[in-house]
C-alpha cells in the first residue's frame, strides 16, 4: 500500500496507473488522485476501457465509477453505470445511482434528463416524484426544441418549394409539388413532415384553410396513409397540441386516414410518456378494427408510443388482440412488444410471440417479408444478451423452417453484439457473411442463367410484330431485378458488423474497407443491404469517405440497390445539412432524372439531411458516442430491414419509415435551472480535443464559438457552459444541462 | 350524495379549464359544456380521466359510478378541424361569388392591398359607382375611373379580377411604381405610398356637388351651427370628408407646457402616423409619441437656438382613421431600407380622445355623458328623457366624430423583413361586416381575432396600416 503513494511522487500519474493495470490492481489508484489530477485520470482510464478486451471492460468500469463517486461524480458514474448495464444487462448498477440520490433533487432529475435521452426510461425506479417523471417522459422535449427554433428565428414553416430550390439553381426545373407520381408525391409528403418535424406548422397541412379540401384528399391508398400519418412527424413530442391536431383525422370516415392518423398519434409520442396514457386509450379500440391497416397502423403506432418503457399493461393489451390469422398484423404486434419490452429479455413475451406464428404455414413463413418484423421482436428483447442467440435458434424457433430461424438468429445476435466492439464477436459476424456471400453467389448465378435461358427461348418463336410491341419490348428493363430473398440472414448479419462497432471511432476505417469489398465483389442482394448497413454505423456524423462510397453505391443498376444507398445518404448526414452531401444529392437527381423511384429517393434522403430544418438529427448513440440508445437502434432498424424488401417498403410497408422516430432527437445543448425553467448560459461550441496524458489544464474544444444556449450541437461537436454566472452540475456535454446560478456574479453585476 | 355539481379541471392542449361537472347528468352534457368553452363539437370530443376513472370515458358512462373527486383532472383532445376529402370544395367556390380578390401581376401585391382596403368604405364605393367626367384626358381621372373600374368588377363578385389597366395607370401617372430590379421585373412598392397616390387621386376628382350638388345646397340654407366642432366642413371633397384628419400644431419651448404658444398652425392630415420606438408596444402609445415632436429654431429676438415643441392634437375626427406604422426606416449605416419587427398591438375599439385639444376632447365628454344617459334610460337603468346625442353629419358623412370612438376596420399587413421586397395582404371587413382575408385572388373568411394578431413581433404579417372606422355609440 506505502508503495504505491511513494512512487506516484516519483513518476507520473498515467506510469503509475499503467502498472496497476499490470498488477491488477487499479482500485488502488485512488490513493494518488486528487482533486487537481482527477479529470486527467478518468479521461486517462476511460480510453485504457475503450481500447482493453470487452472481458475486462466490466472491471474497470467498476473501478472507474468508485472512483468518480468517491470524488463526488455521481452523474459520472451514473454513465459509467449504463455502461456497464450495456455490457452486462445487470441493472443494480444504475439503481444504486438512483438510490445514492435519492434527497438530491437536482442530481436526480439530471439523471433522469440523461434516461430519457437514451430512451431506456424502463430502468429509472417507479417511485419517482412528479417532476422527475415528467422529465423523463420527455415531456419537457417539446419546450426545449420549440425554444431552440424561436432564438434561431426557424418558426417559419418550410414549403417543399423552399426545401428543393437549391436544386433549381442549375436551371433544370423540377416540380416541387406534389403532382409527380403515387411514390413520389408518399415520399414527398415525407420529407415535408421530415424537415418540419418537431415545429407543429409545415408548408403541407397547417396552412390549408379551414374548409379547403384536405392534402390527403388529392392522394389515394397507401400514398394517402402515409400522407396523414406524416404529421406524426410534423407534431412530434407535441404531447399537449399534437393529439388536438389528429383527433379530427381519426373520426374521419375514411379508413387510409385513420389508419395514418393511428400511426401519427404514436409517432407524436415518440419518446415521450403522459399522464393520461394518451396512445393507449385512443389507439386501443382500433387493434380491433376490421380493416387490417387500421389494426397494423394501431398497433406500429402504440408500439412507437411505448418504446422503452417495458409497460406490462401495454404489452398486454397488444398481445390480446385478436390476430385472426393475420400474419402482418401479428408481425406488428410482435414488432410492437418488442419496441416496448426492449433489452427486458422477457422470455414470457418471447414465447407468446413466436406462438403468433404456431399456426402458419412454414411457406408463408420463409416466403413472407414480415416474418423479419417476428425475429426483429425477438432481437430487441434480447437486444444485448450475447447468450440469447442459441437460445433463440436452439430453443425458441424450432418450428421455423431452417432459413428463417437462422436470419432470427443473425439478427439477434447483431443486437447482442451492438456497441460492444467485440473482435471474436466481429469475427464471428465476418466469416459466416463469407459463408453467406458465396452460397449467395450460387443462387444469384444459377438465377441469371435461367433467365437468360428464358429470355433466348421465347424470343425466336415469337418476334414482336408491331410497333407497339416493339417498343413495349424495349421500354422493358433488360434483366429483371434479383428476387429478395425475405429470410436470407445477409442483412442481419451485415448490419452486424456495423451495430457491433457503434461509437467505437477506431474501427471506423476498417469496416469501411471491409464495405468496400462488398461493394465490388458482393452479390446483388448483400449491394442492397450495403449502403444501409455502412450507415448505421456513423449516423450523425457525415464521414467523407463514407458518402463518397454511398455516393458509388447509388449508381447501382440494381434499382433497390440504388434507392437503399441514396436514402442512406440522407440518413447519415441527417439534420447536419452537410454541404457535401446535399451537392452529391444534387448530382445524383440529374443522373436519376427519368426515374421516379430515384427522384423519391433523393427528395427523402434531401428531407432526412434537412432534418427539422437542422436541427434534428437521427443518433444511435450519444453521451460522448459512450452510449448507445437502444430505442433508436430498434427504429433505424426496423427502418432499415424494410428497405431490405424494396417493392413493398414503397408500398403498404412505408408506415416501417416511422420507427425513425424514435432515433430523432434534437442537435441541441440546453440549460436549466434547479426550477428546469431555462436559462441563457454562455456556451462554447467546437470540436473535442483527446486531451488524454496532456499536462496540466488544456483546453478541451478546440475552434468554438460562443453563442447564448440553447444552442444546435451535433453529434461530432461539444459544448461547455463559460465559467461564470452559470455552473453546471457536471462536466456534461450534451443533452440538458442543470445548472446552478452563482449568486455573487450576479451581485457583481449590480454593483 | 352530497353536492351534485363538482368542480372539475379539464385540460385542452395547453389550456386548462376549470369547469362544473354534474355528475348525475350524463357525459353529453358535460361534453356540450366543454363545447361551449373549446369551440370542439361534443361529437368530436375525446374525454380521458386520470385516477378513478382513467381512460377514455365512453359516451354512455355513468358518471355517478365513476367516483369522481373534485379537482379531477381531464384530458379532452379534440379540435373543430373536420378533414375534408372531397377535393372539389363547393364551399370555396360560394364565398368566392361573395368575395373575390385581384390577381397579382407580378409585385403587384402592395396595390391590391390598397384596393382592397378603399373598397372596404362602402361611402367610396357607392360615390364611385356614379363616377363619370367630362375631363377625359385628365390623369389623375383616368387612374380613378380604373380604380372605379376594378373596385366595381370586385363588388359585382364571380372571379379574380385582373388589375392591369389600373397598375399601368398608376405607373403613368407615377412612374416611381414602375421601377425594375437588377432582372427586369417590377420591384416592390411601398403599399403606403401606392395609399397616398390613391387617395390623393381620389380627392381631386371626387366632390360631393358633382353627385348631389341641390342635397348640399340645401344644407347649406339649412340652420346649422358654422362655428364648433360640429361646423359643416367647408370643403367639397369627398375623401376629405371622409378620410381628412384635421388638426392643430402648436409650439412651444420645449419642456414647458404652460409658456405662450410660440406659434399655431391648421392642418388636414391623410393619416396619423405611429412612431415605434424601442419601447413602443401599444397603437395609443404610438401615436402619442409622434404627436410631439422637437424642433430647433432661432429664436427671433435672442437670436439663439432654442428647442421647441411642436405638439400635433387633432381638431376634426373624419369617419374614417388611418393609420401608419412605421416600420420602415432608411438604415443609413447599409444603405438599406429596414423593417422594425416590433409588436405594437392594436385594439378592436380605439379610442382618439386623448389625441385631441383640450376643447374637442370636452366635447366628446359630453357626448359620451349624454349618449350614457340616453342608452341607461333605454334600458331602464335611469329615470327621465332624453334623446341620444345626435351625431353631427353632412350628406350623410360624419363630420366630426364625437363619441371619439373608432373600431378596426382594415388592416394592410406586410410579410418578410425587407421593404422592397415581401408580400402584402389586406384584410379587411366585406359589406356584411365578416373579416376577410385578400392574399392577391386568394379570398378567406377570417375572425376579428386573426385581424387582431397581425401586430408583428416575427415573422407573421404584420400590420403597415389599419383603418379605423368611427363608431356612433359609446
Amino acid at each position: 500500500m506505502t508503495e504505491v503513494t511513494k512512487d506516484t511522487e516519483l513518476e507520473p500519474i498515467f506510469t503509475t496507473i499503467d502498472r496497476l493495470l499490470e498488477e491488477n490492481n487499479l482500485q488502488d489508484i485512488v490513493k494518488s488522485i486528487d482533486q487537481a489530477n482527477l479529470p486527467n485520470v478518468t479521461l486517462y482510464i476511460e480510453q485504457v476501457v475503450d481500447n482493453s478486451p470487452l472481458d475486462q471492460r466490466v472491471a474497470l468500469l467498476n473501478t472507474l465509477r468508485g472512483i468518480q463517486l468517491h470524488f463526488g461524480g455521481e452523474i459520472e458514474g451514473f454513465l459509467t453505470a449504463l455502461r456497464v448495464f450495456h455490457l452486462t444487462n445487470d441493472p443494480t448498477l444504475v439503481q444504486d445511482s438512483f438510490n445514492r440520490v435519492q434527497d438530491n433533487h437536482d442530481m436526480l432529475h439530471q439523471m433522469c434528463f440523461i434516461l430519457a435521452a437514451n430512451g431506456q426510461v424502463s430502468l429509472a425506479p417507479s417511485d419517482l416524484d412528479n417532476v422527475s417523471k415528467s422529465i423523463l417522459g420527455n415531456r419537457l422535449l417539446s419546450r426545449t426544441f420549440n425554444l431552440l427554433a424561436d432564438r434561431l428565428d426557424l418558426n417559419e414553416p418550410k414549403t417543399l418549394e423552399a426545401i428543393f430550390r437549391s436544386h433549381d439553381a442549375d436551371g433544370t426545373r423540377v416540380r416541387p409539388s406534389l403532382l409527380g407520381t403515387d411514390t413520389v408525391s408518399m415520399l414527398d409528403s415525407l420529407v415535408n413532415a421530415v424537415v418540419n418535424a418537431g415545429f407543429g406548422t409545415d408548408g403541407l397541412f397547417t396552412s390549408v384553410e379551414k374548409r379547403s379540401p384536405d392534402p390527403a384528399a388529392h392522394v389515394a391508398g397507401i400514398n394517402r396513409l402515409v400522407m396523414t400519418a406524416s404529421l406524426g412527424f410534423i407534431h412530434m413530442w407535441s404531447f399537449d397540441e399534437g393529439p388536438n391536431k389528429i383527433a379530427p383525422y381519426l373520426l374521419c370516415e375514411d379508413n387510409d386516414v385513420v389508419a395514418g392518423a393511428c400511426l401519427a398519434l404514436g409517432t407524436v409520442f415518440a419518446g415521450v410518456q403522459s399522464d393520461y396514457d394518451v396512445p393507449l386509450h385512443m389507439l386501443t379500440p382500433h387493434l380491433s378494427s376490421s380493416e387490417e391497416r387500421i389494426r397494423v397502423c394501431a398497433a406500429l403506432g402504440i408500439g412507437i408510443a411505448y418504446a422503452g418503457t417495458d409497460r406490462g399493461d401495454v404489452v398486454e393489451t397488444l398481445l390480446s388482440a385478436d390476430i385472426q390469422g393475420d400474419y402482418r398484423f401479428g408481425a406488428h404486434i410482435a414488432l410492437a412488444v418488442g419496441l416496448i419490452a426492449i433489452r427486458t429479455g422477457n422470455a414470457a413475451y418471447a414465447n407468446i410471440v413466436i406462438a403468433l406464428t404456431a399456426e402458419v404455414p412454414a411457406e408463408t413463413i420463409e416466403a413472407s417479408q414480415y416474418t423479419k418484423l417476428y425475429a426483429l421482436s425477438l432481437a430487441l428483447m434480447f437486444f444485448g444478451q450475447k447468450d440469447a442467440e442459441s437460445t433463440v435458434a436452439d430453443d425458441l424457433l424450432t418450428a421455423w423452417p431452417d432459413k428463417p430461424r437462422a436470419m432470427a438468429a443473425a439478427l439477434v445476435r447483431a443486437t447482442a453484439i451492438a456497441g460492444h466492439s467485440d473482435v471474436l464477436a466481429h469475427q464471428d459476424a465476418a466469416h459466416s457473411l463469407a459463408a453467406l456471400l458465396s452460397e449467395d453467389r450460387t443462387v444469384e448465378s444459377d438465377f441469371i442463367k435461367k433467365k437468360s435461358e428464358d429470355d433466348a427461348n421465347p424470343g425466336l418463336s415469337d418476334k414482336p410484330t408491331s410497333l407497339a410491341a416493339m417498343f413495349a419490348a424495349r421500354d422493358q428493363p433488360k434483366s429483371a431485378p434479383v428476387p429478395t430473398d425475405e429470410a436470407s440472414p445477409l442483412p442481419p448479419t451485415l448490419m452486424a458488423l456495423s451495430l457491433g462497432h457503434l461509437g467505437d471511432d477506431l474501427t471506423q476505417p476498417l469496416l469501411g474497407r471491409l464495405f468496400d469489398r462488398i461493394h465490388h465483389y458482393g452479390t446483388t442482394a448483400s449491394q442492397r443491404v450495403l449502403p444501409l448497413a455502412a450507415s448505421m454505423g456513423s449516423l450523425g456524423v457525415p464521414d467523407q469517405a463514407l458518402a463518397a462510397g454511398l455516393h458509388r453505391m447509388a449508381h447501382n443498376s440494381d434499382e433497390a440497390a440504388s434507392f437503399n444507398a441514396i436514402v442512406s445518404l440522407g440518413l447519415l448526414g441527417a439534420g447536419t445539412g452537410d454541404a457535401h452531401i446535399a451537392q452529391t444529392l444534387k448530382t445524383l437527381r440529374k443522373y436519376y432524372k427519368s426515374s421516379s423511384v430515384h427522384q423519391g429517393a433523393v427528395r427523402l434522403a434531401h428531407g432526412l439531411l434537412h432534418a427539422g430544418k437542422g436541427l434534428i438529427g437521427v443518433h444511435t448513440v450519444h453521451m460522448d458516442k459512450k452510449l448507445l440508445r437502444p430505442t433508436a437502434i430498434a427504429g433505424i432498424l426496423t427502418t432499415a430491414l424494410a428497405m431490405c424488401s424494396h417493392e413493398s417498403f414503397l408500398k403498404e410497408d412505408m408506415i416501417l419509415f416511422f420507427p425513425l422516430a424514435l432515433a430523432m432527437t434534437p442537435r441541441c445543448v440546453s440549460t436549466v435551472d434547479a426550477a428546469l425553467n431555462p436559462i441563457g448560459a454562455s456556451v462554447k461550441v467546437g470540436q473535442k480535443i483527446d486531451i488524454v496524458g496532456l499536462a496540466g489544464k488544456p483546453r478541451k474544444i478546440a475552434g468554438f464559438q460562443s453563442h447564448v444556449s440553447p444552442v444546435v450541437c451535433g453529434l461530432d461537436n461539444v459544448a461547455e457552459v463559460v465559467e461564470g454566472e452559470f455552473e453546471p452540475l457536471t462536466s456534461l456535454h450534451e443533452g440538458v444541462l442543470i445548472c446552478k446560478v452563482h449568486k455573487d456574479v450576479e451581485h457583481d453585476d449590480v454593483d | 350524495m352530497s353536492a351534485q355539481s363538482l368542480k372539475v379541471v379539464v385540460r385542452w392542449g395547453k389550456r386548462v379549464f376549470n369547469v362544473g361537472l354534474d355528475t348525475s347528468a350524463d357525459l353529453l352534457q358535460f361534453k356540450t359544456q366543454l363545447f361551449s368553452v373549446t369551440n370542439v363539437p361534443p361529437d368530436r370530443q375525446f374525454l380521458l380521466g386520470t385516477g378513478s376513472c382513467a381512460g377514455l370515458l365512453a359516451d354512455d358512462v355513468d358518471l355517478s359510478s365513476l367516483a369522481i373527486h373534485a379537482n379531477q383532472e381531464f384530458l379532452l383532445i379534440g379540435s373543430d378541424h373536420v378533414v375534408n376529402l372531397s377535393t372539389e370544395s363547393a364551399d370555396t367556390e360560394m364565398s368566392a361569388e361573395v368575395q373575390v380578390g385581384l390577381e397579382n401581376l407580378g409585385n403587384t401585391c402592395y396595390l391590391n392591398s390598397c384596393v382592397q382596403m378603399l373598397k372596404s368604405v362602402p361611402e367610396l364605393v357607392e360615390f364611385l359607382k356614379n363616377y363619370s367626367s367630362a375631363d377625359e384626358y385628365d390623369p389623375d381621372h383616368k387612374l380613378v375611373a380604373q380604380i372605379s373600374k376594378v373596385i366595381s368588377s370586385l363588388v359585382a363578385g364571380r372571379k379574380s379580377v385582373y388589375p392591369a389597366q389600373l397598375v399601368s395607370q398608376l405607373r403613368e401617372n407615377h412612374p416611381q411604381f414602375a421601377e425594375k430590379g437588377e432582372h427586369g421585373a417590377f420591384m416592390q412598392q411601398d403599399a403606403e405610398e401606392a395609399f397616398t397616390q390613391l387617395v390623393t387621386s381620389l380627392n381631386k376628382r371626387l366632390t360631393t356637388t358633382n353627385v348631389s350638388q341641390e342635397a348640399s345646397k340645401e344644407d347649406e340654407v339649412a340652420d346649422v351651427p358654422m362655428e364648433g366642432p360640429d361646423a359643416p366642413l367647408a370643403t367639397d371633397k369627398l375623401m376629405e370628408r371622409l378620410f381628412g384628419i384635421g388638426t392643430r400644431q402648436t409650439m412651444r419651448l420645449a419642456g414647458t407646457d404652460d409658456t405662450p404658444v410660440a406659434s399655431e398652425s391648421a392642418e388636414t392630415l391623410w393619416k396619423l402616423t405611429c412612431h415605434i420606438g424601442n419601447s413602443t408596444s401599444q397603437l395609443l402609445q404610438g401615436l402619442q409619441e409622434s404627436a410631439v415632436e422637437t424642433i430647433e429654431r432661432k429664436d427671433p429676438e435672442t437670436n439663439e437656438d432654442r428647442v421647441y415643441e411642436r405638439k400635433t392634437e387633432l381638431v376634426r375626427l373624419p369617419e374614417y382613421v388611418t393609420v401608419q406604422f412605421m416600420r420602415f426606416f432608411w438604415d443609413q449605416q447599409n444603405q438599406k431600407k429596414q423593417k422594425i419587427l416590433r409588436s405594437v398591438r392594436y385594439p378592436a375599439t380605439f379610442d382618439a380622445a386623448p389625441l385631441c385639444t383640450p376643447e374637442l376632447q370636452e366635447t366628446i365628454k359630453d357626448y359620451r355623458r349624454a349618449a350614457t344617459k340616453a342608452r341607461d334610460i333605454m334600458d331602464g337603468l335611469a329615470e327621465g328623457t332624453a334623446e341620444p346625442p345626435e351625431m353631427p353629419r353632412q350628406d350623410g358623412i360624419i363630420v366630426n366624430n364625437l363619441s371619439g370612438m373608432y373600431e378596426l376596420h382594415a388592416v394592410i399587413t406586410h410579410k418578410g423583413r425587407r421593404a422592397d421586397g415581401g408580400h402584402y395582404l389586406g384584410w379587411a371587413r366585406d359589406a356584411q361586416g365578416q373579416w376577410q382575408r385578400y392574399d392577391d385572388d386568394k379570398v378567406t373568411p377570417i375572425t376579428e381575432k386573426d385581424a387582431l394578431e397581425l401586430h408583428g413581433g416575427g415573422d407573421w404579417h404584420t400590420a403597415y396600416m389599419a383603418l379605423y372606422k368611427a363608431k356612433t355609440t359609446v
